[in-house]
């Protein structure tokens, strides 16, 4: 979000939704405990994921990692988080991570295409290179011949033509 | 009027790791009224001396790692490490050795490895390991329960206090008259010696299954282990499995030869069985994460302390046990990931 969200701002066809709760509905501080791998989160995942190890990949940027234990099938339903006796905001850290898994797949993919790319560069710049030596080689052949020719031409002696 | 930035879920989360951390507490203070009554107030001075001395060190190191101490030090960890350790020393010891398993547990068990949360191992029991290797003669200084029909000197309180601060013994008594073998050491020792074990049991060290005395502890161990399960601090698959593992050998090989191997009763109600099954081995940080992984987790240990027991040097084999499985954990959470919903 850009913006400090206030009352000044309208309700627009692009609001999600609003959620009107009292200060004791909502989460009061932010404050986290290290992740003790009590195993809570696992326990109440609905897509069976191991909340407690995608963290560490996550903190870690490990994405061979996040890939293996599942980071893209994490359904941000939140459960973790209201289980976690850490207070770790893990909804939020694997929503950017899966952002930062993105653009990581993003990069591989980008970095792959224009490796084939450079590759297909280098092998028409070989080609065209192989086809004006070719070229070179022919035409040199063809001078050749027509000095070799005019050099006949004048062994014979004089004027013919 | 501007609102927070908040992410989602805003709703308010239902646990936090002191409420644990006291839960844990909370279902260890039945049993150690018990301990008190039958081996006296040298658990109260043990434990007041490693909770203080586990505080200062934690405190110490989280200053020294430029931690917040406070909010550190409030999530009770190090008492929960200082009361097991208290539970698993002897209660008739000198004030250092409280002093150097809390130190080492909360120092090189924990801290080093970057606090809670990235302990591989079991704090308290690596400082009740080291104690128990490096200062075998305190380690065994286990007083009998108190019990009518006993045969011992009871010291005074007064008297136990003064051992702890001084190291001193009233002139007129000698550690023998004070301390006696546990019961797992006598039959430990008795098998050994070609004793039968029905015949060991009769002493009045034992009760219906285990020593007695302990017995009572370990009821107590037992219901706040019960009352963790109810309050979802624990679950049942590493108890479950832990006991199943010291169990089933036990029953069977008491089957086969009753007279050479202890009954499964007595290995269920004597030493560190139902702690280590309800508190010690359910530690979640050093402890598998997965279902079968805890599964696996609860019943090697059980199977480990079993062989330690049997055929070990050792009387007890909890706390090892729980140290070699530790240090397993990561291959087994890492083979025992369960299947992901929607994926092959």
């Amino acid at each position: 979000m850009l913006w400090n969200p206030s009352d000044d701002i309208p309700v627009t066809k692009g609001t999600n939704c609003i959620i009107a709760a009292t200060l004791d509905e909502v989460r009061a501080d932010y404050t986290e405990w290290p992740c003790i791998r009590c195993g809570a989160c696992a326990n109440v995942c609905p897509a069976r994921l191991q909340p407690q190890e995608l963290l560490i990949a996550a903190r870690a940027r490990d994405f061979a990692a996040l890939d293996a234990l599942g980071l893209m099938e994490c359904i941000e339903c939140g459960c973790c988080d209201v289980v976690c006796p850490s207070h770790i905001p893990l909804t939020e850290i694997f929503r950017r991570a899966k952002t930062a898994y993105r653009a990581h797949v993003r990069n591989v993919e980008l970095s792959a295409e224009s490796e084939q790319r450079h590759l297909r560069r280098e092998e028409r710049r070989r080609a065209e290179a192989e086809q004006t030596k070719q070229l070179q080689e022919q035409l040199k052949g063809g001078i050749e011949a027509a000095v070799e020719r005019a050099r006949r031409r004048r062994e014979r002696g004089g004027d013919t033509d | 009027m501007e609102f927070e930035v908040a992410p989602a879920p805003h709703s308010r989360p239902l646990e936090s790791v002191p409420l644990v951390m006291r839960r844990v507490l909370y279902a260890l203070a039945p049993a150690a009224i018990a301990y008190v009554w039958f081996f006296g107030t040298g658990f109260i001075v043990n434990l007041a001396i490693a909770s203080l001395a586990a505080l200062l060190t934690e405190g110490a190191i989280l200053k020294l790692r430029g931690r917040s101490t406070r909010h550190s030090l409030r999530d009770g960890s190090a008492l929960v490490t200082a009361a097991l350790l208290t539970f698993a020393i002897p209660p008739f010891v000198p004030w250092w050795i409280p002093v150097f398993g809390s130190v080492a547990a909360i120092a090189i068990a924990k801290q080093l490895y970057g606090g809670l949360g990235k302990n591989f191992f079991n704090p308290a029991m690596v400082g009740y390991a080291l104690l128990l290797i490096s200062f075998p003669v305190e380690m065994t200084q286990w007083v009998p329960p108190r019990m009518g029909d006993i045969d011992y000197v009871r010291l005074t309180s007064m008297q136990n206090l003064t051992y702890s601060v001084t190291g001193e013994l009233p002139p007129e008594l000698t550690m023998d008259a004070v301390t006696r073998a546990t019961p797992l050491d006598l039959v430990k020792e008795g098998v050994r010696g070609g004793q039968a074990f029905r015949a060991i049991r009769g002493g009045s060290l034992f009760g219906d299954f285990g020593g007695r005395g302990w017995e009572w502890i370990n009821n107590l161990i037992a219901l706040g282990g019960f009352y963790l399960l109810y309050m979802g601090v624990i679950r049942w698959h590493i108890p479950v499995a832990m006991l199943a593992g010291v169990l089933i050998p036990s029953t069977v090989l008491h089957l086969v030869d009753p007279d050479g191997f202890a009954s499964p009763g007595f290995h269920l109600f004597s030493g560190a069985t139902l702690l280590g099954a309800f508190f010690i081995a359910t530690d979640p940080v050093s402890g598998a994460a997965s279902e079968r992984g805890r599964l696996i987790f609860g019943g090697g240990i059980g199977l480990l302390t079993y062989a330690i027991r049997t055929w070990g040097g050792y009387p007890d084999g909890v706390a090892f046990a729980v140290l070699l499985m530790n240090a397993a954990v990561p291959l087994i959470d890492r083979y025992t990931r369960p299947r992901i919903y929607g994926r092959d």
